[in-house]
């Protein structure tokens, strides 16, 4: 057991919802239903997983914001129940931000300072090292109102990070934002947390994100944990097929005792053209295709095994074959993971 | 911006604290009591209608060595019912304001301690626990001007209101909601009973207002000022039940004469009573407050302050009474206890005979 | 954590406290009493005998009634003044909008006495036949009451995206098929809400009818008031008190519906984003500024300035200002026992002190109920205590005032005589402030995100430092209106204030009120003027109350009055 860091066991979550009109009374929803994890002093960890998953919900446990209905939170080896949300000295980024729109900019930043006492001088500087952190220098003095939606997660960034929290939990810090931007902050994010060494639990539901900010990324489903593993070795392995539905696998098929999960680039049209050694031979009918990023995708109606199924392949070349066309279809085993049954 | 707002707190708390400081001080409850006798505080429980000189209740605390705390509860008959509702914890030490009307139900209730200053010149009352202080009449008021320049001759009688000549012309008080409205009611009851009224009885009285085009209005203000053409706010009509003193309120520039009448054979006597409260933590100061309400200092500051007659008939009387409010000879009479025992019925039935 | 319930405790058992013995406590005895028997034991002899009798329901079908037009009225002529005053801009609107609250705030007896001017036969509204008319009371009420309609409304309107409104019309709406199908729709829920409060103001009013029903008109609150302190009939009373306990509870408990639903997502802008100038090419500009010329011009400065006309003429006609120096006096033969600015100053006082008693408790209520607790027990008893807040504008004062006598002699066993105690006018008169405090503040308060609290807290504020930082900022942005309200009422309160014991004090209203009914025309005249001082006085406190809350700038909803 790892005595620095966040220890999470058997971490319990319910919901007492509102009977429903007509109904005397309501089951409580268990959102998080017995979780365990760890987050080493200094990681990153992603929490992964589709919406209503409870990964939300065992963010907020960690916080102190829902109590916990079964398992224990303890943190360098304290164990945190009945420790105030206030007392536990954690940051948290929701998604949109929360700023306080009655305080400035620098007051937004500071108000964990503020409350923690330090001196104004102290206050001042850390807020001007923050806000150049997240790329808003000089902008202390601004009204909250008068930020766009990228700079306001900044500020809530920054402000999150000033009373230098022992653990920052993220919940979905950039879902409210567009595509491009995302990808950005997610790159910044990941070097201010490196840089400050700060230990961080960040929720999405997006896997390319995961893959740009964790360490190690938990992959969370109907309150459980599936799998919790590096990047690079969630994609290589995933734990099941349920998984790799998550990250994407687009196809199973059946391999010995377990599937060959087929990723959104491991299906190859095969025309002949030198390329990657593939693997299987099924024959396909095209139903259309596009360019896409310097590519062509072809889609196809074929059946690897697993039944008859609509799938993408990529081609070698630049022609677009036409619709209705016959081909023949193999693995690229780069592509492909060994998943159990 | 900002400090503006900041100010505008500022002196709303600064102006809060000293209320908020003074309520702590004024601490409800009796000041110690010297010992004397009548010294202390005295609780005045009393109708809206109550006032009095400052100078006229300085003289009693003065001589009496008594605070007079005064208490107002709403109107007649609020302070009677009140009254009734506390027996057994009561609101203070002397109540002033119970009219002849209520008179049995407070007396009957067991509020009262039995005491009446012996020998007063304000005269007795028929209540245990009672005493006169001020009388009124309420009577038919008429605009003399009107009549005067419609070429009409005044009403006299209560009768004479039901004629075809006074038609559209009365206005009367709802006796549910108006203590002279009330009054008038059993002046019609006094004079007509059951059977009077060619054997229509008072219901059949009113029946026949209200088909001579009677209309009735809510509260003395609303009949006299809204609705009486002589109360000076543009009324219409020349006939209202108001009080014998009224036309002391209507005199000309010069005040030689006054526009208005009461009719003097259409009133109903009210009479207003003290008396000390059962249960009185200072039965000493109390009775002397009574027994001061019947001295010729307080008798006398009663005309100018609640336009009521002193019950004392050897006070002086202002001069502008003399001349054009004289209290009626003979009002009508109706025994008090039939007052209490009849009033709700007797109100029903007007509503009926009357109403919509 | 256990200081943090601690605190929470307090803020429930204070304001539970307050009204319990102020209101619950009281009304429940005086009720209780009319179903003993002489004897003691129970007597349910009253409740066959007054349901049975059919003038009960009379009464009952004329309150409903009148309750139900007067909320048709006011919803109907407040929806266009809502838009003119919240959805268009304009030179003045503030004004406009205060004007507007003032008739809410006015006392009773000055409202009574102008309307009865106006519908006398010789009257400026003579020729339409509605003195002593159900239409009359019904025309005084919406006086009242279409501020409320006016601001709920308004409230929400302003911050109602109008892009759904031009999405329907993108789509080929007419003006007045996209305000029909979308913007009503969308409105639904406000308007729903203001008119079960404008019901219930109408079902309980009683100066008003008083003064304006005339004869044979009847409520279930004037008959109370009428059985309770000319009768000592407490049986009746008892009985019409629950009937009217029933009516309020169904009315407030649509209007708790109303409001549940209005919490449903509705995309809303800050406040007055969604405003455009007022132009007159815009049809529907216009129209509402058509019809509120017409709703203030006749229902609210037509009675206001024949009152104000009326105090600076004498007797005789003249125009003088002798009303006005007389309020320096105790007026014309000494018809009172201290002058009138004397009396104001007792009233400023009073409703100094009934305002902060009122925004104490209101704010903690609100506070406690803008709450959304994990157990659902506890969300329940949230949700009772929404309600119960409110069902002092729906019990008659004089139940309140008569409970008064009978249980604050030795309130909670303490040897303290309250009934005569300086103290109980502006307790009294918080117990009505209360529930407006709590319906101005609530709204904001539900509207602050409960993550921008866990936001705080989770970078170490403490719950008492959250509660400063966060919802107190933001909260004192309606605290204002709510003082505003919660002052002016107090000042123009008559109807509990009438059947207090009053220490020789006399507030403004009972000051007035005993002016006219004094002989003299020149007392008529001075209760005129003062009428006129305590309605600027109220109009310049909800004025003002406005102003502070616009220049808070952005935020939630102001209120539901």
């Amino acid at each position: 057991m790892t005595a620095a860091g966040l220890v999470v066991r058997s971490a319990v979550v319910r919901y007492d919802d509102d009977a429903p009109r007509g109904r005397r009374r309501a089951e409580p929803t268990t959102a998080v239903a017995g979780v365990d994890l760890e987050v080493a002093d200094g990681e990153i960890l992603a929490l992964l997983g589709p919406s209503g998953c409870g990964k939300s919900s065992l963010l907020r446990a960690v916080a102190g914001l829902e109590p916990l209905a079964g398992g224990s939170v303890t943190f360098d080896g304290q164990d945190l129940a009945g420790v105030p949300v206030h007392r536990r000295g954690f940051g948290l980024l929701f998604q949109d931000g929360q700023l306080f729109a009655h305080r400035s900019v620098a007051r937004n930043v500071s108000y964990g300072l503020e409350v923690a006492r330090v001196p104004r001088a102290e206050q001042a500087a850390r807020v001007r090292e923050l806000l150049a952190a997240v790329g808003l220098a000089g902008y202390g003095e601004r009204d909250v109102s008068t930020l766009s939606g990228g700079e306001r997660q900044r500020v809530a960034l920054a402000r999150a990070l000033a009373p230098r929290p022992r653990l920052l939990l993220l919940d979905e810090p950039f879902s409210a934002l567009d595509r491009a931007l995302r990808e950005r902050l997610a790159v910044d994010v990941r070097d201010v947390l490196r840089a400050t060494g700060t230990t961080a639990i960040f929720v999405t539901h997006d896997h390319d994100e995961a893959n740009t900010v964790a360490d190690r990324i938990a992959v969370m489903s109907a309150g459980r944990l599936l799998q919790v593993a590096p990047p690079q070795e969630l994609w290589r392995a995933p734990a099941s097929r349920e998984v790799a539905e998550f990250l994407g696998y687009q196809a199973f098929v059946p391999d010995g005792d377990g599937w060959l999960a087929v990723a959104p680039a491991g299906l190859r049209v095969l025309d002949g053209a030198p390329g990657a050694a593939t693997r299987g031979e099924w024959a396909a009918r095209v139903v259309g295709s596009t360019f896409r990023r310097g590519r062509v995708e072809v889609t196809v109606d074929t059946d690897l095994g697993g039944g008859p199924q609509r799938l993408v392949a990529l081609t070698g070349t630049v022609e677009l074959p036409a619709v209705g066309a016959r081909v023949v279809v193999g693995l690229d085993p780069g592509g492909t993971a060994v998943v159990p049954r | 911006m900002a400090t503006r707002r900041r100010l505008a707190m500022t002196a709303a708390v600064a102006a809060l604290l000293p209320v908020l400081g003074a309520c702590g001080t004024a601490a409800p409850g009796a000041d110690p009591t010297s010992g004397a006798s009548g010294a202390g505080t005295v609780t005045l429980v009393t109708h809206d209608s109550w006032a009095v000189s400052d100078d006229v209740i300085a003289k009693f605390e003065a001589d009496s060595g008594v605070t007079v705390k005064q208490v107002a509860v709403g109107d007649a008959g609020t302070l009677a019912n009140q009254l009734v509702l506390t027996q057994g914890s009561p609101l203070g030490d002397v109540v002033f304001g119970i009219d002849n009307t209520f008179a049995s139900r407070v007396a009957d209730a067991g509020v009262l301690e039995d005491y009446s200053p012996a020998g007063a010149a304000t005269g007795e009352s028929p209540f245990a626990g009672l005493t006169p202080i001020d009388q009124g009449d309420v009577c038919v008021n008429v605009d003399t001007a009107w009549f005067d320049a419609h070429g009409l001759a005044e009403p006299v009688t209560l009768e004479d209101l039901a004629k075809p000549e006074y038609r559209d012309l009365m206005v009367a008080l709802n006796p549910a909601s108006s203590s002279p409205g009330m009054a008038f009611l059993l002046a019609t009851v006094g004079a007509f009973g059951v059977d009077g009224f060619d054997g229509q009885g008072w219901t059949g009285y009113w029946s026949a207002l209200k088909a001579n085009g009677l209309t009735v209005a809510e509260s003395w203000s609303d009949g006299y000022y809204s609705e009486f053409s002589g109360g000076g706010e543009g009324g219409t009509r020349p006939i209202v039940v108001s009080y014998s003193t009224s036309p002391a309120f209507t005199l000309t520039e010069d005040g030689s004469a006054t526009t208005t009448r009461a009719l003097l054979d259409t009133c109903f006597r009210q009479v207003e009573y003290a008396g000390v409260l059962a249960g009185t933590a200072n039965p000493a100061g109390a009775r002397a407050l009574v027994d001061f309400l019947t001295s010729e200092t307080f008798q006398a500051d009663i005309p100018g302050q609640m336009y009521m007659y002193p019950a004392d008939p050897d006070v002086a009387l202002p001069a502008d009474w003399v001349k054009f409010a004289p209290l009626a000879p003979h009002p009508f009479e109706v025994a008090p206890d039939q007052i209490t025992a009849h009033r709700e019925a007797w109100v029903d039935a007007w509503t009926e005979a009357v109403g919509a | 954590m256990n200081r943090t319930r601690l605190g929470w405790g307090v803020a429930v058992a204070l304001p539970l406290a307050f009204l319990g013995v102020f209101f619950a406590w009281p009304v429940a005895a005086l009720v209780g009493r009319g179903f003993v028997a002489d004897g003691g034991g129970v007597d349910l002899g009253g409740l066959r005998d007054v349901l049975g009798s059919p003038r009960t329901w009379r009464l009952v079908g004329i309150t409903l009634a009148q309750a139900a037009a007067g909320s048709v009225g006011s919803v109907l002529l407040g929806l266009p003044v809502a838009y003119l005053l919240y959805r268009t801009r304009f030179p003045g609107r503030a004004v406009l909008r205060g004007l507007v609250t003032v008739p809410f705030v006015l006392p009773t007896v000055v409202v009574g006495v102008a309307f009865r001017s106006l519908f006398r036969a010789d009257g400026p509204l003579g020729w339409a036949g509605l003195e002593e008319t159900f239409v009359g009371v019904v025309v005084a009420l919406v006086f009242f009451n279409v501020s409320v309609v006016v601001r709920t409304v308004g409230g929400l309107w302003e911050r109602l995206d109008p892009r759904a409104e031009q999405a329907a019309r993108a789509l080929g709406a007419t003006p007045q098929r996209a305000f029909r199908t979308v913007t009503l729709p969308a409105l639904g829920p406000a308007i729903a809400s203001a008119a079960a409060v404008v019901f219930l103001f109408c079902a309980t009013a009683f100066g008003v009818v008083l003064v304006l029903g005339g004869l044979g008109y009847g409520t279930i609150e004037t008959e109370i008031y009428r059985r309770t302190t000319q009768f000592l009939d407490l049986r009746t009373a008892a009985v019409l008190s629950i009937l009217q306990l029933v009516v309020v509870t169904g009315a407030l408990f649509a209007a708790a519906r109303a409001r549940g639903r209005g919490e449903r997502a509705l995309h809303l802008e800050q406040e007055d984003v969604a405003a455009h100038r007022w132009s007159a090419r815009r049809a529907s500009d216009v129209g509402a500024a058509a019809a509120t010329v017409v709703v203030v011009g006749v229902l609210i400065v037509l009675p206001l300035a024949g009152l104000v006309g009326r105090s600076f003429r004498g007797p005789d006609g003249a125009w003088t200002l002798a009303n006005y120096r007389a309020l320096g006096t105790t007026g014309g033969r000494n018809a009172l026992s201290v002058t009138v600015w004397e009396a104001l100053g007792t009233s400023l006082r009073t409703a100094l002190i009934a305002t902060a008693i009122a925004v104490v408790v209101g704010g903690l209520v609100a506070l406690v109920v803008s709450r959304r607790p994990r157990a659902r027990a506890a969300r329940r008893a949230v949700g009772l205590l929404d309600a119960v807040v409110m069902l002092p504008l729906g019990v008659s004062a004089v139940t309140v005032g008569f409970g008064f006598l009978i249980t604050l002699d030795r309130p909670l066993g303490l040897n303290i005589d309250l009934r005569t105690s300086g103290l109980l006018v502006p307790a009294a008169q918080a117990v009505v402030a209360v529930p407006l405090v709590v319906r101005t503040v609530l709204p904001v308060l539900r509207a602050i995100d409960p993550r921008l609290r866990q936001a705080a807290a989770v970078l170490g504020a403490p719950p008492g430092r959250v509660l400063r930082d966060i919802d107190l900022p933001i909260a004192l942005r309606s605290l204002g209106l709510a003082i505003g309200f919660a002052f002016s009422v107090s000042l123009g309160e008559f109807g509990a204030t009438a059947f207090l014991a009053r220490p020789d004090s006399a507030t403004l209203p009972v000051v007035i009120f005993r002016l006219i009914g004094r002989p003299g025309a020149e007392n008529y005249g001075m209760a005129l003027a003062a009428s006129v001082i305590l309605a600027a006085i109220t109009a310049a406190c909800v004025m003002l109350a406005e102003r502070l809350r616009q220049d808070r700038g952005a935020g939630a909803v102001g209120g539901e009055f």
